[in-house]
């Protein structure tokens, strides 16, 4: 009977095992020898080097001239706006998530449906309707001149393009919430409102901590595609931002493919890394388990 | 008990959901230091009652009153009133000590005396040692005890207690039910609880309220409830009972079965069609010509303590619970003393239960097995 | 429970943030310019169009092949693989698999992205095919990162699920198989469906890893927007992307349809029995979900059946261009494609099926074509890279036999120093880059240098090109300098001059542009002077954009040619020939506005007529000169050294 079994567990796991080998494992091993061999394959460390070393000149604020490593100021520029747009991404979706998951399970299911309508339409064609709202003459600014409360400027700005990332990520912000949320016992809600917790406090000690799991994996969805992204900065950021997604896309363009590598996995071993120390984390805050 | 001081007073209450009536006009006093313990099947409403008691509900009409002040629109968590769920719903991300600590940390109480006072309750539920646990991790009684901890910690002056020991094996609850008893008497705190099981009822209340159908049958004492159920409900769902149909002639004579005997009941209308309930153990297996009534034994099953025996007299089926033996199909004569008969007013259960024509053991478990699953 | 009004509020004014740029795309699909910031006038014609243009409907028909497949196959996959991996037992391999799984959604798809191809690209080579990329490739690398959701998805219901399930029914004389299928799949379906949906929408919506891993002969709809950067994206895009929204509106109201229906009928068997408070059959969301899928499936099938075309192909022609670089039908124009479809099965008697598909730059077409994970028989480069394709054999020279329309082909486009015998190339279009105002907001006397592009007066007003070789041109052909030198000192001269215009600048611009002048919402931009009469049709009242060239400025051709590797080398010539005939020829010249070396063109009265006269005094200005001035300030090849340095330099721009 064991043995059995075990069969047929290997046979479900057998494609999916050499699926996983060939597509998932094998890839990223090209990456690795890509980012450490030049165009005729030799090995060198001359692109991880480039990395961390590449300088440029910029004149700073007050006109001074200043050398700085150019891919730290890509690589940091891009972390900073991928993690405010989580940040901001958490603070919008985790209320709406809660609000949904207390509401009727009817209103759910179409609330729901309806935050994932946007996700069917091509993101490239939204990212650029978003032009036309923000732009210096466009609906946004002209809506608040015709109520006399001046003009923004914003098309061009970091915050348009924490906008963009916003408006494309925050579906995958809500829904894993939702889906934890959905799921917490009504009677944890009830047993905290009976020990003397009012909504808030329920909130913070019982319903947040619960949630963590969802906060963690709507996180990861948003950080991960947030600071890899390189069209939402093309087009939002009025091609000002040079993010590290851009970077790659440029030098794969460019026709180096050995240097797009060499990023590509000095990103992949930074958000491995980064990753592993958050699950650990959070592991630990939510000992036990839900 | 202190029968000076109403605690809680549920006054005209009613409650429907979708047009189904839950609650139907509920009149409860409960006095302070008393164990009140609400019973009945599942759906009968008890539960509904006691989570508008804890501040879950909110009555359609009617009041509820905590030391004679209104309530109704109090929210939970500014009542002085804990509860242990049904399934204990502690917390899964905090430990044994977080769970127990966990209102009084809402209360901002100093740290010592959050330590001083959980270490406390813990050694009252007997679970000192077990601060670091994960509640995931224990077993089921563990799991109740730390549910009883959270809720005594803060002092409430009503614990309210939904079919706590409804998760329980049968030896364990036994063990329980003694322990909850005790927790009670020593804080001092009222408990309202609620349960199906009859047994546990009767052998742990100071008060049962039996309900059924969303309305109050009888409120008294376990004896009263059990010698002097107030309709057929109450007759069958507390103790096995045999209930006939009986004509009261006069105070103190009852016909049923054929037969006229002397009871001790009185205060009714000349021939008025009453029920009569003679409970099991109460009724004497004697030769068939000293026999008040005769009857022919149909089954004999070994109780270990006493046998139960069903005798069929004109077509009613009785039940007969006696340590003497009897053997299957032998005519038998049946004597009851007065004291043994109890005399209840027509209702509208009349003629739904007392008769054991289609009894087995296997029914009964079902049912019991069914309403563990309820609310 | 009922949802209190600040909570309502907060749900309208996140549905506000989502929808809004829905609702710009569905007001301005009605629109009758091409323009996405200035509303001319209602018209339903891009819709129309939408319905003419078999390359968008074919890319939205490969996009629902490609979701539905990858989402189909991924699903299986991913729930045998959640069986699987839910009932090993050693903890090792459970920590191995789950890792595992989750390196595709820990990793930015960009990286999986370029990992794919990376791979992909070297296993080809290994072999010396000539393609290493294809729908395969694609659908392999859509599958890879659709699995984990699955998995994600399944793995919870399993564990959910009360182990002795699949024993009781094996236990009543159940195979496992068949105790699967029978007790484990029903339990598990709502994770199933879950995930089928997740992996179709994520597939649907995918376009960075589908840029990297796109082969010939199968793009998708995201790509095809993408590569409309150069010139702008057509609205008939934002009418697809309406009729989607609508669609599915649709099929969600009509699965809600059948809940209610649903929903009452539990009613009434609650109060019939009212012990089943609150409780739902679990059916209801299978059901739905079933729908759902249901209609997608039918959908797709039944647009297969529409767009598939019935007739035999027996020849495919693969033509790689610009985006939105062609006559293709849109606007009562000609479609191109189909005119030489239907003219070489007349001519020839058998069909002939092309694989148009597009690029957005220069950069892009070499990056795939050197990869070799492509092969095309037919590109349209640019002078400078004809001549590094040239140079490093990328090319198959022409048979002009077979290109007898060659004779119309002005002499002053022969010889050019990018093919300067003439073996390679048939040039397709030519130009010159000049400069684009609002005579609004700039001043006559600002005008007509490349000073303007610095001016502070216009400080954030000012558009730049937002590549490399182009922004830096600028900034050289102002200083006097030679664009092509490999002397750093030229490049860094010309940075420092980019840095000191970057805070003039608004935006770094390729299609945006069009938006951006047509609106108003900037002032001055330099671009290719076809673009400029695009931009006319479609500009706001309160804008007058005016033109004129700079000098120096830049020269460039687009030219035919064939890459090394094609397939139908004489079918490509024959192609070649007929799109420099007559109506094809004109028909292209009016649909790109840019100028056309083919006499046939700017000779055919009708076009002259149709551009009128001032259209034609700037676009042809400088046709008679022309190879003088395009020798010498035409784009050349740069040595790789001096193009790093350049990227080094532009990314230096951009941080700055």
């Amino acid at each position: 009977m064991k043995g059995h079994r075990n069969s047929v567990t290997r046979m479900a796991l057998a494609p999916y095992s050499v699926w996983a080998l060939l597509f998932i494992l094998v890839p990223l091993v090209f990456v690795a020898y890509y980012a450490f061999t030049d165009n005729n394959m030799h090995f060198t460390l001359d692109n991880i080097i480039k990395f961390f070393t590449a300088k440029s000149t910029v004149t700073g604020d007050n006109g001074e001239t200043l050398q700085v490593r150019t891919y730290m100021v890509i690589f940091w520029r891009s972390v900073k706006l991928a993690v405010i747009s989580t940040i901001v991404c958490l603070l919008m979706g985790y209320p709406i998530a809660y609000i949904i998951a207390r509401a009727r399970p009817k209103v759910q299911k179409t609330i729901i449906t309806l935050i994932m309508i946007p996700m069917w339409m091509n993101f490239l064609i939204r990212t650029y309707a978003w032009m036309t709202i923000l732009q210096d003459t466009g609906l946004l600014n002209n809506f608040l001149a015709n109520l006399h409360l001046g003009r923004m400027h914003i098309i061009g700005t970091e915050s348009a393009v924490v906008i963009g990332m916003v408006y494309d990520y925050l579906p995958y912000m809500i829904l894993p919430i939702y889906s934890i949320m959905a799921k917490l016992d009504t009677r944890l809600l009830e047993a905290a409102h009976d020990l003397g917790c009012n909504n808030l406090s329920t909130l913070r000690r019982v319903v947040f901590p619960l949630s963590l799991p969802g906060v963690v994996s709507g996180v990861t969805m948003v950080l991960i595609p947030s600071i890899s992204t390189f069209y939402i900065s093309q087009k939002l950021g009025n091609g000002k931002f040079f993010l590290i997604g851009d970077a790659i896309e440029g030098q794969y363009v460019a026709n180096n493919l050995h240097f797009a590598a060499a990023i590509a996995f000095i990103l992949m071993v930074i958000l491995l890394i980064a990753m592993a120390l958050m699950k650990r984390y959070t592991d630990s805050r939510v000992a036990g388990g839900v | 008990m202190d029968k000076n001081k109403k605690i809680i007073e549920l006054k005209n209450i009613s409650k429907s959901y979708d047009g189904v009536t839950v609650l139907d006009n509920i009149q409860l006093h409960i006095y302070d230091n008393e164990f009140l313990t609400l019973l009945g099947p599942s759906g009968c409403g008890k539960t509904t009652t006691l989570r508008m008691i804890g501040g879950f509900e909110t009555p359609d009409t009617g009041d509820v009153l905590f030391l004679g002040e209104r309530i109704n629109d109090l929210p939970a968590h500014k009542r002085n009133v804990n509860t242990v769920f049904q399934r204990y719903a502690l917390f899964p991300h905090l430990n044994v000590f977080d769970n127990v600590a966990f209102p009084l940390k809402e209360k901002k109480v100093p740290r010592e005396e959050i330590e001083q006072k959980v270490t406390e309750m813990l050694q009252l539920v007997k679970l000192s040692g077990f601060e670091k646990r994960s509640v995931t991790n224990l077993s089921g009684g563990q799991q109740q005890r730390v549910a009883i901890a959270r809720a005594l910690v803060s002092r409430p002056q009503v614990l309210l207690l939904d079919e706590p020991l409804g998760a329980l094996d049968l030896k364990l609850r036994k063990d329980r039910q003694q322990e909850l008893k005790s927790i009670q008497k020593a804080t001092g705190i009222t408990f309202i609880f609620v349960t199906h099981d009859q047994e546990e009822a009767l052998s742990m209340s100071d008060t049962i309220v039996v309900m059924s159908d969303g309305r109050i049958q009888q409120i008294g004492t376990p004896t009263d409830i059990y010698n002097e159920p107030k309709n057929a409900f109450v007759a069958d769902f507390i103790g096995e009972s045999n209930i006939v149909d009986g004509i009261m002639r006069e105070d103190f004579k009852v016909t049923f079965s054929g037969h006229t005997f002397e009871c001790v009941d009185k205060g009714f209308e000349k021939n008025e069609p009453v029920d009569v309930v003679v409970r099991p153990e109460d009724v004497d297996i004697v030769p068939l010509e000293k026999g008040m009534l005769q009857g022919l034994i149909t089954s004999v099953t070994f109780m270990g303590v006493h046998y139960e025996i069903i005798v069929d007299i004109n077509g009613f089926k009785w039940m007969i619970q006696t340590t003497d033996y009897a053997a299957e199909g032998e005519k038998v004569g049946i004597y009851i003393e007065p004291d043994a008969i109890h005399i209840m007013k027509k209702s509208e259960y009349s003629g739904m239960f007392g008769d054991y024509s289609s009894y087995s053991m296997e029914m009964d478990e079902l049912s019991v097995v069914e309403s563990e699953d309820e609310e | 429970m009922k949802m209190k009004p600040a909570a309502k509020v907060y749900t309208a004014l996140i549905f506000l943030f989502l929808f809004a740029p829905i609702a710009i795309l569905l007001v301005f699909s009605f629109n009758e310019t091409k323009s996405l910031s200035v509303f001319s006038e209602f018209s339903v014609k891009w819709y129309r169009e939408l319905f003419k243009d078999e390359e968008t409907l074919r890319a939205l028909q490969n996009t629902l092949v490609l979701a539905v497949t990858a989402s189909i196959i991924s699903t299986a996959m991913g729930t045998a693989a959640a069986v699987g991996i839910h009932r090993l037992r050693r903890k090792y391999l459970r920590t191995a698999y789950d890792t595992v799984t989750n390196i595709p959604m820990m990793n930015p798809d960009i990286i999986t992205g370029i990992s794919l191809m990376l791979m992909f690209v070297f296993v080809g080579r290994l072999f010396g095919l000539s393609t290493s990329l294809s729908f395969w490739t694609m659908l392999i690398a859509h599958i890879t990162f659709c699995l984990p959701y699955v998995i994600l998805q399944v793995l919870p219901k399993l564990q959910q699920m009360d182990p002795s399930l699949p024993e009781a029914a094996m236990d009543l004389g159940c195979t496992p198989v068949r105790a699967f299928f029978r007790v484990e799949v029903p339990e598990i379906l709502p994770g199933i469906i879950t995930g089928l949906m997740m992996a179709f929408t994520l597939s649907l919506d995918d376009f960075v890893i589908s840029y990297f891993t796109q082969g010939n002969g199968f793009q998708t709809l995201p790509i095809r927007i993408y590569n409309m950067t150069k010139k702008t994206v057509t609205p008939k895009m934002y009418a697809l992307a309406t009729i989607i929204f609508f669609a599915i509106l649709a099929l969600l109201l009509l699965t809600n349809l059948v809940d209610e229906d649903d929903s009452r009928r539990m009613k009434e068997a609650r109060t019939a029995k009212r012990a089943a408070k609150g409780k739902k059959p679990r059916g209801d969301s299978n059901k739905r979900g079933m729908a759902i899928v249901g209609a997608i499936l039918g959908i797709t099938i039944i647009l297969i059946a529409a767009i598939g075309i019935t007739r035999p192909k027996p020849v495919e022609l693969n033509v790689y261009n610009w985006g939105e670089y062609i006559s293709d039908g849109s606007e009562d124009t000609l479609d191109t494609i189909k005119a030489f479809e239907d003219w070489y099965l007349e001519e020839y008697g058998y069909p002939v099926k092309v694989n148009y598909e597009t690029y957005a730059s220069n950069e892009d077409m070499y990056a795939k074509l050197k990869s070799g994970a492509v092969s095309y028989d037919l590109v349209i480069p640019s002078d400078y890279m004809i001549a590094r394709m040239a140079a490093e054999d990328m090319l198959v020279p022409l048979n002009y036999a077979n290109i007898p329309n060659y004779q119309y082909i002005s002499e002053s486009f022969r010889g050019l120093y990018y093919d300067p015998d003439d073996t390679y190339t048939v040039p397709y279009t030519y130009g010159v880059v000049g400069v684009i105002y609002d005579a609004n907001q700039v001043d006559e006397e600002d005008i007509g240098t490349w000073d303007l592009l610095w001016n502070e007066k216009y400080a954030g007003n000012i558009l730049q090109f937002n590549n490399s070789r182009d922004a830096f041109a600028t900034a050289i052909y102002r200083a006097g300098n030679d664009v092509n030198s490999s002397d750093h000192a030229v490049w860094d001269d010309a940075l420092q001059m980019l840095a000191e215009q970057h805070p003039l600048v608004k935006s770094y611009v390729m299609d945006e542009i069009y938006n951006m002048m047509e609106s108003g919402e900037a002032a001055i931009a330099s671009y290719y002077a076809g673009d400029y009469f695009t931009m006319i049709d479609a500009q706001s009242d309160a804008v007058d954009l005016q033109f004129y060239y700079p000098e120096p400025t830049n020269f460039f051709v687009d030219a035919m040619c064939i890459p090394k590797g094609c397939q139908h080398q004489e079918l490509a010539e024959i192609f070649i020939n007929f799109m420099l005939s007559e109506e094809p020829a004109v028909a292209n010249a009016e649909y790109i506005y840019y100028a056309s070396p083919n006499s046939l063109v700017y000779e055919n009265e009708d076009y002259i007529e149709e551009m009128g006269e001032e259209t034609m005094e700037i676009l042809y200005r400088f046709t008679d000169e022309f190879s003088d001035m395009f020798n010498q300030y035409a784009y050349r090849n740069l040595d790789q050294e001096t193009l790093d340095y350049v990227n080094t330099l532009w990314e230096t721009l951009k941080i700055s």
